[in-house]
């Protein structure tokens, strides 16, 4: 057989082959002979390889897809009523070629081509759409869709305007313009991309290069970049997973969204209308350094504070220009957030802004850089964060109305001074929580107010209802929580679109999650069932996969319906050895609830073998997650109590209980309560019910102060309190407790589970007591 | 231009469906645009660490290899990648569609133009390659690297040179001593089997 890979040996043979292959034949096996010298087994080896020279001549020698046809060669060709010159460009979906007419040599259009590997049906729609799409765009400011047509082998090709002019950035150097001139120009381009954005278009790749000025002075914007369509009006978190990330050149260029790989909407360009004026306006980039490799460019964008236009500008300011400076930079500062919700509303409030600059008003942005910059420093309370995001979200919306209505300036001026207070405090003290929500059942009043309905689009709406479905919920406030969860989950439902198809399984999943907090087990498992569903038609992230199938296991367990429950933590069993493999902890946790289920119904043979299998597996790990293994090892000990195997049982929760001491200073916490009731229970059926009459007393009182609402939980101690006190001979105080907690056991868990039947077992030993 | 993510998706589910020349279109696209990265390194237009995965090549990544973002420390990592997801791709196509047809033979895929030979007539070998690559890798991971440029995503020796960042001349060595071994393992049966 080959010997096993020896690097050494065959770093030799590989050396000595080179250089063999390389000589011409005549001088091969003198060569080898020299190279291998009295090395009898490399010099066969070599010429056992050497052997299926010919033989393998061809084998690997052409890849596996062909080489394409060298660039641009479709230059020469006719293409219906038009020439191809040359290729001006190549892209994704396909090439860009200088053509002119046949008939009239001078008139000069640019023809889009579909790509080569991209001819069937699917595509080629695609590309129709994208014609259907720039058909409808007529500005001025827009490079124009002029024609279209198929070619001889039916594939689509567009016609388009032909631009010839300047990279704006160039534009402004070589004409020298003044910073106002540069601001109008810039302001003229803005409107070119609120018309995209009108037609629900993201450009994707604003640049110098997209953005030529013509001899004339006026901008184009090239449709080069375009034709990403967006369905629904922008929303503020836009769900959909795009993964966008543009060609190298233009990183430079590219929101932090963009870069991330995350989501876009409409203010990604925004963004990369921000740095284009940071351009023409200084010259360079907002970037402290020019980045020169990948991480650091992708750092300069997505973590560094973009440069302030008074220190990239290389002259000094003249003091009338100082004033216009610092808006400017206010403007760039919000164009230029890191968060898209936090940027510029629109395209169209970004121009505004400057317009307002140009004509000498005060800018919005000015004041909303308290808002925003107030916004960033607030990291610490998750809950204060949530609500912020959406009282930005809610602010964002009336600041743009602001530009239109004097009203909304005094709302937006009234949340922007509640922030400043809120922020004044080092913490906020217990009754701004209060205030806090004040606010939020404000917002949620004026989410379902038929004139916000009629400025925001339904997509808008439902997003902010998440968000503050999101912000109640940080805040404890469950049952408001659900009403703005199910209203996100309507309104997606009303949106055919994919960021709705994205965002709708996400809500539900919220909703659901809601929904089993308090207690609505049926509601919680219909969501949670939809939501798999529909995520795994658009491709589920594991995470949420994972905590979904967990979720579904426990409320099926808890309703009793084993069989199912039984059924989804096989799938996340599956799942997780998948993914992490038949040892990792993910693949314990399938174990471990399998163990739970089996536990559930009776199967105690089985729940010991999963059980112990996830300690095992817990056990092994560099860092043991100690939460997971000792909920395990508090099933298996319940497990043993159930087969009746005291001893063994009372020795694991021993130990079980002085890890949980350890971890858990309070000794009235839940976490040590359930383990004494299982003790506590050990030790009566070992026969030292007097030791643990005490125990499962104090255990049983914290529970009820600290779970009040937990029925089941209650109702399992006290059935097991119950049997204790049967032990100890005092009949009388244990048969309402084991009375009433069969009952409500067999209400809560079913009469199938285990722990009814147990606090079954036991109210027959309480009637086989009756005296007499 | 970017792509429509619509055709990613469509092509990615046809190739799940079964059609297999789904799977050529979707390797075209990819290997194209690997191919213009490669070039343009060559030009040195981007340099060895500003690379940046274009759409369709991220999204597959994403879609078949399940991460997100990654940031590449270099071509050779960035190549690396990409070429292990062209091969999974290919490979698990191949082992699929032979579970599949158990029993009868391979079904020609229908042709594209300008594919001469449809990647579904190799089928049957390339798992026989994947293993011997495998075996290749353990002698020389450098070869095996190179092989796999030069096969799966057809890059030139220039651009492998620019790509791995050593000579052209070590290139062409290296190739064509890799080619010799695979070929050796591959007909001499002694590539361990892989698990069917």
């Amino acid at each position: 057989m080959r010997s096993a890979a020896d690097p050494e040996r065959w770093q030799r043979i590989d050396s000595i082959l080179g250089a063999v292959l390389e000589a011409p034949r005549e001088e091969r096996s003198d060569l080898l002979a020299r190279l291998a010298g009295d090395d009898e087994g490399i010099a066969r080896e070599i010429e056992s390889l050497l052997a299926v020279e010919a033989e393998a001549a061809a084998f690997l020698a052409e890849p596996l897809i062909p080489p394409e046809p060298s660039d641009g060669a479709l230059a020469g060709t006719r293409l219906g009523a038009y020439r191809l010159l040359r290729r001006l460009d190549r892209g994704g979906m396909g090439e860009v070629y200088l053509a002119v007419r046949a008939d009239d040599f001078e008139q000069r259009v640019a023809v889009k081509v579909l790509r080569r590997g991209l001819e069937f049906p699917e595509a080629i729609q695609r590309f129709e759409n994208e014609r259907q799409i720039l058909a409808d765009l007529a500005h001025p400011r827009i490079a124009r869709l002029l024609d279209g047509g198929r070619t001889e082998r039916g594939l689509p090709f567009l016609v388009l305007e032909y631009v010839e002019g300047r990279p704006i950035d160039r534009y402004c150097e070589q004409e020298d313009l003044s910073p106002r001139a540069r601001v109008r120009l810039f302001v003229a381009v803005c409107s070119a991309v609120e018309e995209l954005h009108r037609h629900l278009i993201v450009h994707r790749d604003l640049k110098p290069g997209n953005v030529l000025v013509t001899a004339a002075g006026e901008p184009k914007l090239l449709d080069f970049g375009i034709a990403k369509p967006l369905e629904p009006t922008p929303s503020l978190h836009a769900g959909l997973t795009e993964l966008d990330r543009p060609s190298p050149m233009t990183l430079l260029y590219a929101s932090p969204e963009q870069v991330a790989g995350a989501p876009l909407t409409t203010a990604s360009d925004v963004y990369s209308l921000g740095v284009l004026l940071f351009r023409i306006l200084s010259g360079r980039l907002p970037y402290r350094t020019e980045p020169s490799s990948f991480p650091d460019v992708v750092r300069a964008i997505c973590d560094d504070e973009p440069l302030r236009l008074g220190a990239a500008l290389e002259r000094s300011a003249r003091p009338h220009e100082r004033g216009l400076i610092r808006d400017l930079e206010a403007i760039l500062g919000k164009a230029l957030e890191k968060k898209p919700e936090a940027r510029y509303g629109s395209v169209d409030t970004l121009a505004a802004d400057l317009r307002l600059l140009l004509d000498g008003y005060p800018v919005a942005a000015r004041r909303g850089g308290t808002l925003y910059r107030a916004a960033k420093f607030v990291r610490r309370r998750k809950a204060i964060t949530a609500s912020l995001a959406a009282i930005v979200a809610l602010t964002a919306i009336s600041l743009d109305l602001w530009q239109r209505r004097v009203v909304e300036r005094e709302r937006a001026e009234g949340v922007a001074n509640f922030l400043e207070q809120l922020l004044r405090e080092a913490q906020p003290k217990p009754g701004q929580i209060p205030a806090l929500r004040n606010f939020l059942d404000t917002s949620r009043r004026q989410l379902l107010h038929p004139i916000l309905l009629q400025t925001i689009s339904p997509a808008t709406r439902a997003d902010l209802a998440s968000t503050l479905g999101q912000t109640y919920r940080e805040l404890g406030y469950p049952k408001e929580a659900r009403v703005m969860f199910a209203c996100a989950v309507d309104t997606w439902r009303t949106i055919d679109d994919p960021i709705a198809r994205e965002r709708l399984p996400k809500d539900l999943n919220n909703l659901a999650g809601i929904n089993y907090r308090l207690g609505d087990y049926a509601h919680a498992e219909a969501g949670y069932r939809e939501a798999l569903d529909l995520w795994q038609q658009v491709g589920i992230p594991y995470d949420q996969h994972k905590a979904i199938l967990a979720n579904l296991g426990t409320i099926t367990t808890s309703l009793g319906h084993f069989d199912e429950a039984e059924r989804w933590y096989r799938k996340l069993l599956a799942l997780g050895e998948r993914l992490h493999g038949p040892d990792s902890p993910e693949a314990a946790q399938g174990h471990a609830r399998l163990g739970n289920v089996a536990f559930n119904r009776g199967d105690l043979q089985t729940a010991e073998a999963r059980l112990r299998k996830a300690i095992e597996i817990y056990r092994r790990q560099t860092e043991p997650d100690t939460v997971e293994l000792q909920q395990a090892e508090l099933y298996l000990g319940r497990t043993l109590l159930a087969a009746r195997r005291t001893t063994e049982a009372e020795t694991l929760l021993e130990s079980l209980l002085a890890a949980r001491h350890a971890d858990y200073p309070d000794s009235t916490r839940l976490e040590i309560a359930e383990v004494e009731i299982e003790i506590g229970l050990a030790q009566t059926r070992d026969g030292r019910a007097a030791t643990a009459e005490p125990l499962l007393r104090q255990a049983l009182t914290n529970l009820r102060a600290r779970v009040p609402e937990n029925r089941f939980r209650l109702a399992n101690a006290e059935s097991v309190y119950g049997e204790c006190l049967l032990a100890l001979g005092r009949r009388a105080e244990a048969e309402p407790l084991l009375r009433g907690s069969l009952s409500t056991l067999a209400e809560v868990r079913g009469k199938a589970s285990i722990y009814t039947r147990e606090a079954q077992v036991r109210v027959e030993a309480l009637e086989r007591s009756r005296p007499g | 231009m970017p792509y429509d993510r619509g055709t990613v998706t469509e092509l990615l589910k046809a190739w799940t469906a079964g059609d297999p020349a789904a799977l050529e279109r979707l390797m075209t696209l990819v290997v194209d645009d690997l191919r213009t990265i490669a070039r343009q390194l060559l030009r040195g237009e981007i340099d060895n660490q500003t690379l940046q995965p274009t759409e369709l090549v991220n999204e597959l990544y994403i879609r078949l290899v399940g991460k997100r973002s990654v940031r590449w420390e270099n071509s050779r990592h960035f190549f690396g990648e990409m070429t292990r997801m062209l091969r999974r791709m290919l490979i698990d196509r191949a082992r699929n569609r032979k579970r599949q047809k158990r029993g009868g033979g391979v079904r020609p895929a229908p042709l594209l133009e300008e594919l001469q030979v449809p990647i579904a007539r190799r089928e049957p070998w390339l798992e026989d390659l994947d293993a011997a690559l495998d075996a290749l890798a353990r002698h020389s991971e450098r070869q095996a690297e190179m092989i796999q440029l030069h096969y799966f995503v057809g890059l030139s020796a220039e651009e492998i040179s620019a790509v791995l960042a050593v000579s052209e001349r070590t290139v062409k060595r290296e190739v064509s001593t890799a080619r010799l071994w695979l070929y050796r393992e591959m007909t001499r049966g002694t590539v361990s089997e892989t698990q069917g």
